[in-house]
């Protein structure tokens, strides 16, 4: 069986890259550590037998409802489609700069 | 009289036959809300003026000889991570704030729609990610049989709400036990139905494979006739399964169990399950036994597998879903000293992490962790194979028996502050919920009995898809033959 991997401080900091949350030191020290715990307890899952040959990904085990048919509606009001954001000018979202000056 | 106390099945007959109006039932709930919630907060906050509008269109509906529907004048409260119209809906988090629902969820909008009056929002763990709602960005929810006891969750409030009789019908959501095992610790029965049964549009989502719509009532009766008029097919959810045949008139079918083979898994009733637990589930097998059913043994082997499977799934799946939260398109966005210098990333991961509370955040970094590059195949894909060696042994086993049971929680409710700062520990006290939320069977959690100092337990049973009106009879049965769930908490 493989090893559980390593959690390190590397690691923590990239999945908060990829996760888009930073995590200050003392934080990203106690998250290593539950990170680091939910890991090892988690690979018994690689020692147990699934029979191999059971090639069926998928989790659905109910039968699934016909799809609504596909056509153009109306679209929403954009009134309402900015109700909830943070920061709107001239009916658009306000979003901070995506290019570097 | 006082409305309060009785079922919804009791109420909606009590309005339509006109010994009581939907008013009368309103100012009831909310003098009740008025007088325990500051004790147990429950409540996020009570739509007062929506459901006295509401109350009153139903009197004078029925005043001009309507008929009306069969929830007729139930007040019924919602957890905080289904979307009422204009009303706030936070998931339980400050990201949420103050987000206003710009729709009705499907499954409120079919309660109103049989005329159930929509009473409050109810606290939950953010975004459904917790077992005792302390998760929750708002306030602690306090289980009704006693002070220092947590509530279960992640749908506590709901469950607070029915328990200290605040509302009959209280409406949840499960992804991995979040309605059953907070029904079982304050002392309420709670369904999760099938995978798909209650349409999802407008529940804020966790883990969209595995989330269902659920509710928490006094008796198996109520959740039958919540379950009619919430189930059916939704053009707007694609998981949502055809609309199935109502269970409601199933519950007058039987008066005894002759017939009906209980499975009794041996991996889900041993080990690491409490004594008093374990003598009150026992105690229940032989009751359901007395009243005529057959109990068997059985194997469950992959059901050791299932609390990394669930966390490592629904992980994987809420950290996609809550990708989201970007503070662009609604919800909270942080604001930094100079903010015009900010990018749109900083922008996003300061919101992120100011706005997530650090369980949230643990379960991202894990579910991103499964499903990244390097460790998907030992993680994300082995839980998705375990899942489906379950779901391959549950079917096996419900070809020898027609339900199967276990407790529901391998604890009473524990006190506040004793809930483990491991990790793993927290997780596995969810280890007799997951399978059934992986294998997307309907799953029901009843009161059996109590411990010596009071805490209710609770027992669980579990059916083949689509057979949730069958867990309902037999509950009914059971129920109609004791009365573990009419002992109330001293308020």
């Amino acid at each position: 069986m493989s090893n559980p991997p390593p959690i390190d401080h590397a690691l923590v900091e990239h999945l908060g890259e990829l996760a888009r949350i930073s995590l200050p030191k003392e934080r990203q020290d106690e998250l290593r550590g539950k990170l680091q715990q939910l890991v090892d307890a988690f690979s018994s899952l690689a020692e147990a037998d699934f029979e191999a040959n059971d090639n069926d990904f998928g989790t659905r085990t109910v039968t699934p409802a016909d799809l609504r048919e596909d056509r153009a509606e109306a679209p929403p009001d954009v009134a309402e489609v900015l109700a909830n954001a943070p920061q709107t000018a001239a009916d658009c979202f306000v979003v901070a700069r995506v290019v570097e000056a | 009289m006082s409305s309060v106390p009785l079922t919804a099945t009791a109420l909606s007959q009590a309005i339509r036959q006109g010994d009581v109006t939907a008013s009368d039932v309103a100012k009831d709930c909310l003098a009740r809300i008025a007088s325990v919630d500051g004790k147990v907060s429950a409540f996020c906050e009570t739509f007062e003026q929506r459901i006295t509008d509401q109350a009153a269109s139903l009197d004078r509906r029925k005043q001009t000889g309507e008929t009306l529907g069969a929830l007729a004048g139930v007040p019924i409260a919602s957890k905080d991570n289904l979307l009422v119209a204009n009303q706030i809906t936070s998931a339980g988090s400050r990201m949420l704030s103050t987000f206003r629902g710009p729709f009705t969820a499907t499954s409120l909008a079919r309660l109103e729609e049989h005329d159930a009056m929509l009473l409050g929002r109810t606290n939950m763990d953010e975004f459904g990610m917790g077992s005792t709602t302390e998760t929750s960005a708002w306030q602690k929810t306090r289980n009704p049989f006693g002070d220092n006891l947590v509530p279960g969750g992640s749908s506590g409030g709901s469950a607070v709400a029915v328990s200290a009789d605040m509302c009959p019908i209280a409406i949840g959501s499960d992804t991995g036990g979040s309605v059953r095992q907070p029904a079982a610790l304050c002392g309420v029965s709670g369904l999760k139905p099938t995978y798909g049964r209650v349409p999802r549009y407008g529940l804020i989502a966790y883990a969209s494979s595995l989330d269902c719509v659920g509710a928490i009532a006094r008796t198996a009766e109520d959740l039958a006739l919540w379950l009619d008029c919430a189930s059916g097919q939704d053009p707007a959810d694609a998981t949502s399964l055809p609309t199935p045949a109502t269970v409601a008139h199933l519950l007058q079918e039987r008066s005894d169990l002759k017939g009906i083979r209980i499975g009794v898994p041996r991996a889900l009733n041993g080990e690491g399950i409490d004594d008093e637990v374990l003598a009150a589930t026992q105690a229940a097998t032989a009751h359901l036994q007395e009243l005529g059913a057959t109990v068997i043994e059985c194997d469950l082997p992959s059901a050791k597998h299932a609390v990394p499977a669930y966390y490592l799934l629904a992980t994987a799946e809420a950290a996609s879903n809550l990708a989201r939260y970007d503070g662009v398109h609604y919800g909270w966005r942080a604001t930094s000293a100079d903010s015009s210098r900010q990018s749109s990333i900083e922008t996003t991961t300061q919101t992120r992490s100011e706005g997530f509370g650090e369980e949230v955040q643990l379960r991202i970094l894990l579910g991103t962790f499964a499903s990244s590059y390097g460790y998907s195949a030992q993680f994300y894909e082995r839980a998705r194979l375990a899942r489906r060696a379950l779901q391959r042994e549950f079917q096996q086993t419900f070809a020898q028996c027609d339900v199967l049971l276990c407790p529901t929680s391998p604890t009473a409710a524990p006190q506040f502050g004793d809930s483990e700062d491991d990790p793993v520990a927290r997780y596995l006290w969810d280890a007799l919920t997951v399978p059934a939320s992986l294998a997307g069977i309907p799953a029901l959690s009843i009161p059996c009995g109590n411990t010596s100092d009071g805490r209710p337990i609770g027992v669980q049973l579990m059916a083949p898809h689509h057979h949730d009106g069958r867990l309902l009879q037999l509950a009914h049965v059971f129920q109609s033959h004791s009365e573990h769930h009419l002992r109330r908490p001293q308020l």
